[in-house]
Parts: C-alpha cells; sequence; structure tokens
C-alpha cells in the first residue's frame, strides 16, 4: 500500500468517532428541523425583512464580541501569569478559576441579580461613582447581561489560553529578550504571536458559547433581552412556531460561524 | 369579602364520611385484599417542581402505590417545556402524564397528543368548565390571580389594576413578560380596565406602555421573590400562591383581589396518547381530586381546590379569590391573539 | 521571570487580580446566602442558619443526583477527549480538502441554543430509537458539545507541538505510533487536561438536554436543581451549589498536597 493511501486511510479512521457522531446525532436531527423551518408561511424572509428581527440578530452578535472582549483582556493575564507561574499552586490557583462553572448558569444567575437590583452592591457602586442616574439598575440592561455572562465564560477561556501558553517553550521569550528586545516588548511579539491559536480557539468557544446562551441572557436582560437564543426559546415553547424557531436557528448558525471563521482568517491560525 | 374560597361549600356529614372512606372505594373498587390493580406497574409524570412536587409526591403518588401497587416518579418540567417535549416524542412518549399550567392542555388535545382519560369517581364532582367534554383533561387546580404588594411599603393596598398608574408606584413596579401567562393577562385586564377587551387590545398596550419605561420586567416565576425581596420591587400582578409562598419565606407580601376581578390559571393533566398507562394517569389525578389532597395542596401551595366537595380551610382565604370575584377571560380569542400581541409586546413594550 | 517585574507586569497582575475577583465575587454572594437566616437569596446576609445545609444533606434527590452526574460527565469527558483529540490529530497531521469545513461543522453545535439540540433530537429519537433512553441518550447528545470542545483546545495545542520532534523520534526508529506516545503526548498534557475538564463541567452543568433525554428516574443534579428552583430560588439551591464548591477546593487541596509531597 502507498505511503500516502495509507496516511489517508490513517486520517479516515481518526476522524470517523467524530464524523458519526455529527452526521448521527447533528447533521440529521438538525437537518429535520431544517426542512421545518420550509414548510408553511415564509420564515426566512419574515426574519430578514424586519427591522426587528435583524437588530435581535445585531444584538446577539455584539454580546458576543463584547463578552468575548472581556474575557480576552481579564483571561490573557491570568492564564499567562497562571502558566508561567513558579509557585508549584499555580495549579490551584487555575482550578480556583473554574470554581463559577461548578455553580449552576441559574443559581449563578440569581447571584448576579442580586448584585445588580437597584440595591445591590454593584448598582450601588455605579450609583456612587455618579456615571448613571441615581436610581440606576444593572438589570434589564446590556452591560449587565455582558457582565454576567462573561464571569460564565472567563473560566473557558483561561483554560483554554492556558493550555496553549503552556506549550509554548520560554526559551523563544528569551531568545528575543537576549536579541536586544525589551520584556515587554518580547513578550508582546512572542507570547502573543505564539499563543496566537490559543486566543483563537478561546475567542470561538466564547463567542459560539455567547450567541447561544440562554439562561442568563433571559434572567439578567428580563424583557429586555432581545437576542436569538432567546427569541428562539419564546418562538418554540411559548408560540409553538417550530418552523419560524428552526429558521431562525439555521439563521444564527449561518451568521455565526461566518463571522468565526472570518475572525479565524484574520487571526491567520492556519499560516502559523 | 367572603371567607370562603373558589367552588367550596360546607362540609357535610355525608362527604367527610366519603372522604375518609373515598381512598378504599375509588382505587380499589370492590377489590379489597385482592392483587393490586396495577402491580409491577409504573407511571412517569411532569411536575411543576419545589414543594408541590414533593407534597404530591407523598400524598398522591405515594398512596396511589400503596394502593395500586403502580410506581409513580415526578420529573420537573415547566408546562412549556413539557409541552415542548410532549410534541417532539409524540412517537415514543418516556412521560405518561403531563401536568400544564399554561392552558397547553387545549392545543395538545386539537393535536391529537393525548388520550381519553378512563374515568374516575372525583371527575363527577368537577364543574364541566373546567374539565374537557370528551375526557382528555381534567383539572385537578386552580391559581387565582391579582395584585401583589409589599403591606410595609404600599400604606393603602392596591384595589385596581389603575392603582399601577399611582405616581408612588413609579420606579417600584414589576411585571412579567407576555409568555409568561400572567403577563398576557395583566395586559387584558389593563385593556378590560381601560375600555378595551380581548379582542380590542390596543387600550391595554397603551396603558402598559405608560408604566413599561420604569418598570422591571422579568420572565421566570422564581424570580417574584428575589425581585420582592430586593426592597426595590413593592408592587406586581401575579398569584395568590406567590404571595403565600413569599409570606412563608418571611418576604411580606399581601395578596389583593382588583375590582375588575381575579383571572385565573388551570393546572390540569392529560395522558400523551401513545402511553400505555392512562388508567394510571387516571387513579393519579383521581387522586389529586380527593378532598384531602386538594386541602393540602391549598394550604400549603396555595392553589384552590376544583372539586366542589372540597371544604376549603378558613386560612388560605387572604390567598385566593372568592369565586364570585373570578374574572373569566376568553382563552381562544387570546390564544389566536398570542403571535401578535407577543411581537407587539417586544416591539413596544419591551424596550 | 524578568517581564513580570516590568510595568507591563504589573498591569497584568493588576488585571489578573481584578479577574480573580470577577471570577469568585458572585460566588460568595451564593456561599453567603447559604448561610443567611431567611428563606430567599439576600446579600449581605441576614442572620445565620445551617438549615439549608440540613435541607440539602436530608434530601436523598440532592446526593444522587450529584453521583448521576457525576458519572454522567465522567463518560462524556472520557468519550469526548477520545473522540475529539482523534479528530485534532487528524486535522492537524493530515492536509486533506474540506479540513476548513468540517472545523466549522464541529463547531456548529456551540453556536445552537441547547433547547434547539435537544428538541431536535428528541424528535430524532422518537422516530430512530437507536440508543435506549436515558444515561445512553444523554451521553451520546452531550457529545455534541463535548467533542467540539476538546477539539477546539486541542487544535492550537497540536499546532504548537512541532511535528519535527516527532519526525526525529522516527527517524532514530521509533514506530510512528510509539513517537507519539512518548514524544508527542507529554506535549499535549495541558491540553487535554484542560480540554477533559471543559467537557466534564460542561456536562455536569448542562440542562436543556438533561430535561428532554435525561432519565427520569435518575435525574442529574442539574435537573434536582431546575426543579428546586422552578417556583422560587430558596438558598438549599445556594447551600447546594456551596458544597460543590466545597468539595472542588477539598479535591484540589488534597491533589496539590500530594503532588507537592
Amino acid at each position: 500500500m502507498p505511503a500516502s493511501a495509507r496516511r489517508g486511510l490513517i486520517a479516515a479512521g481518526l476522524l470517523a468517532p467524530a464524523a458519526l457522531v455529527f452526521a448521527l446525532l447533528f447533521l440529521w436531527p438538525q437537518f429535520g428541523l431544517f426542512l421545518q423551518s420550509l414548510e408553511g408561511p415564509p420564515t426566512y424572509s419574515r426574519f430578514l425583512g424586519d427591522g426587528y428581527y435583524l437588530g435581535v440578530l445585531g444584538n446577539s452578535l455584539l454580546l458576543g464580541v463584547c463578552v468575548t472582549l472581556v474575557t480576552l483582556v481579564l483571561g490573557f493575564p491570568l492564564a499567562f501569569l497562571l502558566a508561567r507561574a513558579e509557585t508549584r499552586w499555580a495549579g490551584l490557583l487555575l482550578l480556583l478559576t473554574t470554581f463559577p462553572l461548578w455553580v449552576s448558569a441559574v443559581v449563578r444567575s440569581f447571584a448576579w441579580m442580586v448584585l445588580f437590583f437597584r440595591s445591590g452592591v454593584a448598582s450601588r457602586l455605579l450609583q456612587g461613582s455618579g456615571l448613571v442616574p441615581p436610581d440606576f439598575q444593572l438589570i434589564g440592561t446590556f452591560a449587565g447581561v455582558v457582565i454576567a455572562l462573561a464571569q460564565v465564560l472567563l473560566p473557558i477561556m483561561i483554560v483554554t489560553l492556558y493550555a496553549v501558553i503552556r506549550g509554548i517553550d520560554r526559551d523563544l521569550e528569551h531568545a528575543a529578550m537576549n536579541l536586544g528586545a525589551s520584556p515587554a516588548v518580547a513578550l508582546w511579539l512572542v507570547t502573543l504571536r505564539l499563543a496566537r491559536g490559543g486566543v483563537l480557539a478561546g475567542s470561538l468557544l466564547v463567542f459560539s458559547l455567547s450567541v447561544s446562551a440562554f439562561a442568563t441572557p433571559s434572567m439578567i436582560g428580563g424583557a429586555r433581552a432581545h437576542f436569538m437564543a432567546v427569541t428562539i426559546y419564546e418562538q418554540t415553547l411559548e408560540l409553538l412556531d417550530w418552523p419560524f424557531a428552526a429558521a431562525i436557528a439555521a439563521i444564527l448558525l449561518v451568521i455565526s460561524l461566518s463571522v468565526a471563521l472570518t475572525y479565524g482568517r484574520l487571526l491567520g491560525e492556519r499560516a502559523r | 369579602m367572603p371567607r370562603d374560597g373558589f367552588m367550596s361549600r360546607p362540609l357535610t356529614r355525608r362527604h367527610a364520611l366519603a372522604s375518609a372512606g373515598l381512598a378504599a372505594a375509588t382505587l380499589l373498587p370492590g377489590r379489597a385484599g385482592a392483587q393490586p390493580r396495577f402491580a409491577g406497574r409504573e407511571i412517569v409524570a411532569t411536575a411543576f417542581g419545589g414543594p408541590s412536587q414533593d407534597l404530591i409526591q407523598r400524598m398522591v403518588y405515594d398512596a396511589v402505590t400503596r394502593e395500586t401497587g403502580a410506581r409513580g416518579t415526578q420529573t420537573p418540567l415547566l408546562s412549556a417545556n413539557a409541552f415542548a417535549r410532549m410534541r417532539a416524542e409524540a412517537q415514543a412518549p418516556q412521560i405518561d402524564l403531563f401536568m400544564f399550567s399554561g392552558g397547553q392542555q387545549v392545543p395538545a388535545k386539537a393535536a391529537g397528543l393525548t388520550q381519553k382519560l378512563p374515568e374516575a369517581p372525583n371527575f363527577a364532582n368537577v364543574p364541566a368548565t373546567l374539565k374537557d367534554a370528551d375526557g382528555h383533561w381534567v383539572a385537578w387546580g386552580l391559581v387565582t390571580e391579582g395584585i401583589l404588594y409589599r403591606p410595609d411599603k404600599v400604606a393603602t393596598p392596591p384595589r385596581s389594576y389603575k392603582d399601577f398608574f399611582k405616581p408612588e408606584f413609579a420606579g417600584h413596579i414589576a411585571f412579567p413578560h407576555i409568555t409568561n401567562g400572567y403577563g398576557t393577562d395583566f395586559l387584558v385586564m389593563l385593556a378590560r380596565a381601560h375600555g378595551g377587551s380581548e379582542s380590542n387590545i390596543g387600550p391595554g398596550f397603551e396603558a402598559l406602555k405608560r408604566i413599561a419605561g420604569r418598570a422591571n420586567i422579568f420572565r421566570s416565576a422564581a424570580e417574584v421573590q428575589t425581585l420582592f425581596a430586593s426592597g426595590d420591587i413593592w408592587i406586581m400582578p401575579y398569584d395568590g400562591a406567590s404571595a403565600m409562598r413569599s409570606t412563608a419565606m418571611g418576604i411580606p407580601v399581601a395578596y389583593s383581589v382588583p375590582e375588575e376581578g381575579a383571572p385565573f390559571v388551570l393546572l390540569t393533566g392529560c395522558a400523551a396518547r401513545r402511553s400505555r398507562n392512562a388508567d394510571i394517569a387516571s387513579a393519579v389525578l383521581n387522586r389529586h381530586l380527593d378532598p384531602e389532597v386538594q386541602t393540602a395542596i391549598a394550604r400549603e401551595i396555595g392553589w384552590a381546590p376544583v372539586n366542589t366537595a372540597t371544604q376549603l380551610p378558613p386560612d388560605v382565604a387572604p390567598f385566593m379569590a372568592p369565586t364570585d370575584r373570578l374574572a373569566t377571560l376568553d382563552r381562544d380569542v387570546i390564544n389566536a391573539s398570542r403571535p401578535a400581541w407577543t411581537e407587539r409586546f417586544n416591539r413596544e413594550i419591551a424596550r | 521571570m524578568t517581564s513580570l517585574r516590568s510595568p507591563l507586569g504589573w498591569v497584568l497582575r493588576a488585571l489578573a487580580l481584578l479577574g480573580f475577583i470577577y471570577l469568585l465575587g458572585p460566588l460568595l454572594v451564593i456561599v453567603a446566602a447559604s448561610f443567611s437566616d431567611t428563606g430567599y437569596l439576600a446579600f449581605p446576609p441576614q442572620g445565620f442558619s445551617l438549615r439549608w445545609y440540613q435541607a440539602a444533606l436530608a434530601d436523598a434527590r440532592y446526593l444522587n443526583g450529584f453521583f448521576v452526574s457525576l458519572r454522567l460527565a465522567a463518560m462524556v469527558a472520557a468519550l469526548s477527549l477520545l473522540v475529539g483529540t482523534a479528530a485534532a490529530v487528524a486535522l492537524t497531521r493530515f492536509a486533506f480538502p474540506g479540513s476548513v469545513l468540517l472545523e466549522a461543522l464541529f463547531l456548529s453545535p456551540l453556536v445552537l441554543p441547547a433547547l434547539v439540540l435537544a428538541v431536535a433530537l428528541t424528535l430524532f429519537f422518537a422516530a430512530n430509537p437507536i440508543a435506549p433512553p436515558g444515561m445512553t441518550r444523554l451521553v451520546v447528545s452531550h457529545l455534541l458539545v463535548g467533542v467540539p470542545m476538546v477539539l477546539r483546545v486541542m487544535l492550537p495545542v497540536l499546532r504548537r507541538v512541532d511535528p519535527a520532534i516527532e519526525e526525529a523520534a522516527r527517524n532514530l526508529g521509533a514506530s510512528p505510533v510509539k513517537a507519539f506516545l512518548l514524544v508527542t503526548l507529554p506535549a499535549l498534557r495541558p491540553g487535554l487536561v484542560a480540554a477533559a475538564a471543559l467537557a466534564f463541567i460542561f456536562s455536569f452543568d448542562e440542562v436543556e438536554m438533561a430535561l428532554f433525554l435525561g432519565s427520569v428516574r435518575d435525574a442529574p443534579l442539574t435537573v434536582v436543581l431546575y426543579g428546586a428552583a422552578q417556583m422560587q430560588m430558596d438558598p438549599t439551591v445556594a447551600a447546594v451549589s456551596s458544597l460543590l464548591i466545597l468539595l472542588a477546593l477539598l479535591l484540589m487541596v488534597a491533589q496539590q498536597v500530594y503532588a507537592n509531597r
């Protein structure tokens, strides 16, 4: 057997389990839903021809971008310091960052609600700063949803970045410094560049999980949570319009994947 | 205000006797000592969770197991989720008995997802309007809506849906989203209070718009206590049972029956069409309807009895609207208008 | 670490500290509320009481749910790790057409709200009962999210591991499998641990698919909590969450003490 054919066979064998799971449990069932979206009155034009729904789509994408940015800005320093820490307790600290994930999203959202009410600690802090009116509350605001959702997803960003930064050869950083670069420049140029794959992976995970999140946006945002996932829940559970819900899901899938893949291209992950 | 609750009538001697002997009479008809009639079988049902699930497990399912041999398992599922699951697994149901609080039994029956329940003795004591004419579903509880308020913050108890417009309540109002059944009913009652109706909802939206700007619009029932406990919220349209629960949790919340009347929702049960346990479902629902169980549910959960033979305990009266103060809404018009109202609500109110 | 003593290092530290406060602050609310004497979540808490812990420990459903969830999450993590890593190796070590499309496909389930997956899978299993209802269905359904998580973490990790080293080992006479096990696998360890942890935690915390597809008799902890928080949010739920945090903490400290010995 020629080497290339053997390599192809190995690749196929490695991919087969994942392909089987996805073909059977994702493509097939989702295709069934997609067929539903084509039945009855037009669904796609109803969504795409309506400014309100386009706004909902925009909100969801904006939420995804904001949450991704917040988790990146806060997550990178944490992941970097933990990956580079000399202390033997670094592993413990890393696991400490995953604590929010152990508490169910609903319970966590209740905690945020308690902080976000007008008389809650977080809203009080903002009122005290004078940046917002005295009866301001974070409940029911876009900012509130971003803050609460980013906390939930931050551990995912940290863990992903950590895994990649740990794999980066530290000699490369030292080499850059030896070549005359200042530590700061070396850090940015070398580490950030080498961690690009991790930044991409973490961003894609966080972005995807943000646009599909339901519990946190609906509880913190309340009625003012005009997001795709919330609309899909509303159409599926309350209005029982499954064709329309399936169409919204299909639109969300296509648009979000396009955004994610464009981002991946921009980061040039594959070029390394 | 009459102190007796919904559909109650004085406890008679005859009824007390009937109640005492009821379990044996209905669940083991004339076969005392024989092989339990559902021995070795099992029924799976949805439940509304929390303390109600525990109470019903104790008083209904455990009793049915003792008397018929059928084991009962409850799984918590909100009505909307339950209906979605019922629809999705219509071909091969994993759940036999579905409990609904949002009127889902009507579309479920219309979609052919239910089956006729075998007759059971207590069904006869449920008024005809609270059960399906073809026997596909039966109500076993009723929740009366109205105005909830913090008596420690509100000096004069609210008496009308128009009280939401009092200036002192601005910034202290919460109301449920329209996808929550109580949100829809609030909209309809506001319309009625302002010269509108189910078929003329415009005045309702106009009124809602006036308070929505500074109101907290929430989606899930579990948030009611958290909202009241925050101290920011003083008044909201919700149900008496929630007021009762809040009071039990240590949050002062009172229930007021508005002069426009109290809308209500039914708690119903129906069996999945392909379930092979409709007979057990019937026995379970029958047990729900036992006056003893109806009373316990009223006292501990705040859901009013629907079995007319039930004597309502006086201590639950502050949390339930009496029969003559109930407002009957036109559910057919409401259900038909729901998609349009939701669209309008999302665009005009929830901004 | 020289670069950390620079001003930039201090900025990094400040941001990291802020990150920690932000991550753990809301948890403080939950832990504090679990000791509260009030029947609702309150912060700052009022009074002190252990009755919510009593209630949580007395209710067998929580403990049973915890063990069901543990079993579920362990199976999902192990299977996701296996299936996802294999796919990641294929995508990084072998060039073939359509690999970008495959990567997109593998990311797709994360973009869809869990309800969409749950409804589609319920419809699918009702029509094609290829897996027995209950635990098996839930495990394979959770793979839809577990595998993409593993895959996403492992892709960059695998790309960072220099294939040249593996090549060198093979040139020195090691078989491809041996080269992978001896050279590549140790370098992948942090990635594998992280990927498994994400899949585990996701499955442990997932509600919708568990509600639609899980076993009714052996309900995972999330479903028990969903039921408990349905009509009201009482501090029992906060007590259960605090116990989980405590357990995680104890396991971590024990592991660290053991490792540092």
